[in-house]
């Protein structure tokens, strides 16, 4: 991730600013949209990452990659929007699943591999929306976004093990969704 | 799971911005960063404007470590070296003015005490004059550089006598003694300058030096230094006159040397023997004088002289000294006067023979005195002798005769002889003729 760091290099910055909004905007739009469930609020999320990114630049900080750098923006964002509207928390969350922080060590890259085999992927996208925000976040990053869990861990400030955990539990919850819906009734998200 | 995420991010893909959403958010973003712009001054922009301003001007970049390297050695050259240069400038250089204006000014600066500043004024008189020399040495003493020396000597006359006055409201003593000084270095230095024109007149600038010289000298009350404040001045000039001549042992000749150093020497010796009384500080002011010349002679020593240090110290001989002096020139002219004893009067007129016989008797008394003379009868025996050579000489003047065809008695005692016959005392008499004809110091 980037860390703030003055520079007197002005123009250049503008310019990798307004670089990075022409080659990530229509991803985090994506990722926006998909977390969200809603094309405006999505814009409208992606507009505010991109004017907080910009506020950040103005002040001569730089940022080493827009990429990430974007992305953990527009998730605390996504994140502050959700806690407008739901107060399910992840301590909760965490509390209502029973996590056993020993089943960390159980899981493992390979362990998620062969439950995301097991779902059709074309029906999974529109059942995304009904998973917790915390598995919708970690299923989005890894499977549109293409983040590895080093890059998931980084961005929202959790162990690569918890991050996989959840990958597990996320797909695990996703399967069994597109098993119990037929394809017909699945909601498909405003384009 | 490659799989599942092809299909899972082929669906996704589906979702994109359209082309107006992306327009309109792009416009969005645009006016928000127009609204808030580079809170720092854009580098970029700024560049460009001082390229288009200062076009012209060709930009260095010159390291921090050269620059504070070449403002020490800047400095280093403008505080010591050009000041350094300067002080072999005479009047006419272009560093002169560096010497003037800015040495002197800041070596006067550093005097704090009266008598500092009047000595430091003397001193630049001396400097003046030395420079005058250097001129004149090079052949550079044009009439107008004559003219513009002789006015900054008077100048700086006056300056020096506006400080003694100052000292003299502080310390009358030591101002008359500051004085003396003054007047001392003008008659060195003006000595000197005389032998270095040539001239056989006196040309202005030495006459305005001698004018100098007097006006400082009018105004001396010997008598009110005492003797324990010339003592004490004594001491230290004597030391500063020793320190000064071995500052030029090497530079000048041995004999030289030996010749300052006796004089150095003579006036140490006037300090231990001076006694006690008016006639004392006679003696030890005289000294004073003698030992300011010395002083201004030796510094003048830089520019080397024709002017021999016994022409403005003479030498100050011993009571050992005076009495082999006076020894000598007894036995010199004692001989002499037995001559026109000898005398008859065939061929002499009647009245000049007549003032021999009468000016005999006291030739014989002055010589008398001068016979046999101790520490206590020396002066009086230097001063008969002197009157006798007078006599003698004038004596053998109005007669016109050449002493050495006179036959010469023999003396018993002093100059005693055994001889009987003319032929021996001829004989004898040219045996002790040896030193008639030398060529004796005159007593003074």
């Amino acid at each position: 991730m980037a860390g703030p760091k003055k520079t007197d290099n002005i123009g250049s910055q503008e310019d990798r600013f307004l670089q990075a909004f022409k080659e990530y905007n229509d991803a985090l739009f994506r990722h926006a949209c998909i977390r969200l469930s809603d094309r405006e609020k999505a814009i409208d999320v992606v507009h505010d990452t991109y004017t907080k990114v910009w506020s950040y630049v103005r002040n001569g900080h730089v940022i080493d990659s827009y990429r990430s750098f974007l992305y953990k923006v527009l998730n605390n964002l996504i994140i502050d929007e959700y806690r407008k509207h739901k107060e399910q928390s992840l301590d909760a969350l965490l509390e209502q699943e029973g996590v056993d922080e020993g089943a960390f060590e159980e899981l493992s890259e390979s362990t998620v591999e062969a439950l995301a085999a097991t779902i059709d992927g074309r029906h999974a996208l529109g059942l995304v929306e009904k998973l917790p925000d915390v598995y919708k976040e970690v299923i989005i990053l890894r499977f549109v976004d293409g983040l590895g869990p080093k890059e998931i861990s980084d961005l929202i400030e959790e162990s690569e093990n918890v991050v996989s955990v959840r990958l597990y539990r996320a797909l695990h919850q996703l399967r069994e969704l597109v098993l119990k819906t037929p394809s017909s009734s699945l909601r498909k998200i405003k384009k | 799971m490659k799989r599942f995420e092809t299909q899972f991010n082929t669906e996704a893909k589906k979702l994109s911005l359209t082309a107006s959403e992306k327009a309109l958010l792009e416009e969005r973003l645009t006016a928000y960063m127009e609204y808030h712009p580079m809170a720092v001054p854009d580098e970029k922009v700024v560049k460009k404007q001082i390229l288009k301003v200062s076009e012209p001007f060709l930009w260095l970049s010159i390291p921090k470590r050269v620059i504070s390297v070449s403002f020490s050695v800047s400095a280093i050259f403008l505080l010591i070296v050009v000041p350094a240069m300067a002080e072999q400038a005479v009047p006419g250089d272009v560093l002169y003015g560096v010497k003037v204006r800015i040495n002197e000014e800041v070596r006067g600066s550093l005097n704090i005490s009266a008598e500092q500043k009047a000595n430091w004024e003397t001193l630049r008189v001396e400097r003046r004059l030395n420079e005058a020399r250097q001129l004149a040495k090079a052949g550079k003493l044009t009439p107008e550089m004559e003219a513009r020396v002789a006015a900054t000597v008077v100048k700086q006359k006056e300056i020096a006598k506006e400080q003694i006055a100052v000292l003299n409201a502080e310390d009358s003593e030591t101002a008359t003694l500051a004085s003396a000084t003054l007047a001392s270095v003008l008659e060195v230095q003006g000595t000197l300058l005389e032998a270095d024109l040539g001239a056989s007149d006196t040309n202005e600038l030495t006459k305005v030096i001698e004018d100098s010289r007097v006006d400082i000298e009018d105004g001396l009350e010997s008598e009110i230094v005492s003797k324990e404040k010339l003592t004490a001045m004594l001491e230290i000039g004597t030391t500063r006159a020793h320190e000064s001549l071995l500052s030029l042992e090497g530079d000048i000749g041995t004999e030289q040397y030996e010749q300052i150093l006796r004089r150095i020497t003579d006036i140490e010796s006037a300090i231990h023997t001076s006694g006690e009384g008016e006639e004392s500080q006679g003696k030890m002011y005289s000294a004073w004088q003698d030992l300011q010349k010395l002083i201004s002679y030796i510094s003048g020593l830089n520019h080397p002289s024709e002017v021999a240090v016994e022409t403005l110290v003479p030498i100050k001989l011993t009571i050992e000294e005076r009495l082999k002096e006076v020894a000598i020139q007894y036995h010199t002219l004692e001989p002499e006067y037995q001559k026109l004893v000898a005398l008859d009067s065939e061929g002499i007129e009647a009245d000049i023979f007549e003032k021999l016989q009468y000016s005999l008797p006291n030739l014989s008394d002055l010589l008398e005195v001068a016979k046999e003379p101790n520490a206590d009868t020396l002066e009086m025996a230097e001063a008969s002798l002197k009157e006798a050579r007078a006599i003698i000489e004038s004596l053998v003047t109005m007669l016109d005769i050449n002493p050495d065809k006179i036959e010469l008695p023999i003396d018993n005692g002093l100059g005693t002889s055994t001889a009987t016959t003319t032929d021996e005392i001829i004989e004898e008499s040219n045996t002790d003729q040896s030193t008639s004809t030398e060529i004796l110091p005159t007593i003074q």
